[in-house]
């Protein structure tokens, strides 16, 4: 059975090609110093709790660490390691409705051969949207709740 | 809702020789690459910040995210 979502008030993202494999991936905006805003491309990952990124791009958005806690192990690798970094909220947009989050800032050198600028996890979006990854359409729809 | 020139861009283009690097778009063109997404982000802030910017990295083949 596939279920209809009305098109109506949806936000549709077609999974995008990386290295031979499509991946469900948003297009976030985010607003720099002056208004000005930039975009950058997420990866939704339904199986992380909360959205993360790297203290060194939540630094170029706008936040001072200086007034967050920083924490020992604010998340946990593949093999079990704890990472530090901050918890900070942060506003984007996506599609045209402002989230307001907080996000998880790891505090290690981001390494461009295995990582995206930033995930987008379950907590805050999934209870904004309903999010319906269509795998056999290839694309991830975001419907405002 | 609007097309995105950026995300078009990088919908259909070549990834493959900008893999294990970030990528800066403005307004549908690729204007800045580099392993350091902070130096991506200062140029494009820097010297396109009245065209539409976007940034993203380009993982390596069969890598996933890892923390």
């Amino acid at each position: 059975m596939i279920i209809q979502i009305p098109k109506k008030d949806s936000i549709i993202f077609p999974y995008i090609p990386y290295n031979n494999k499509l991946k469900p991936i948003a297009n976030i905006k985010f607003e720099y110093v002056g208004g000005k805003s930039l975009s950058l491309l997420a990866l939704i990952d339904s199986g992380a709790d909360r959205s993360c990124s790297f203290v060194e791009i939540g630094e170029r958005l706008g936040i001072d660490f200086e007034d967050f806690d920083k924490e020992k192990n604010v998340a946990y690798g593949i093999k079990g390691d704890g990472i530090p970094g901050y918890k900070a909220p942060i506003k984007y947009t996506i599609g045209g409705h402002e989230i307001y989050e907080e996000v998880t800032w790891l505090d290690t050198k981001f390494n461009p051969q295995t990582s995206y600028l930033f995930i987008l996890g379950r907590i805050k979006i999934f209870n904004e949207f309903d999010v319906v990854f269509q795998e056999h359409m290839k694309r991830i729809i975001f419907r405002k709740v | 809702m609007k097309k995105d020139q950026n995300l078009e861009k990088f919908k259909t283009m070549d990834k493959k020789k900008y893999e294990g690097k970030c990528i800066g778009l403005a307004d549908g063109k690729v204007v800045v690459t580099g392993k350091d997404p902070v130096i991506v982000m200062d140029e494009l802030m820097k010297n396109f910040s009245d065209k539409e910017i976007m940034v993203t990295s380009i993982p390596r083949k069969n890598v996933n995210f890892v923390l």
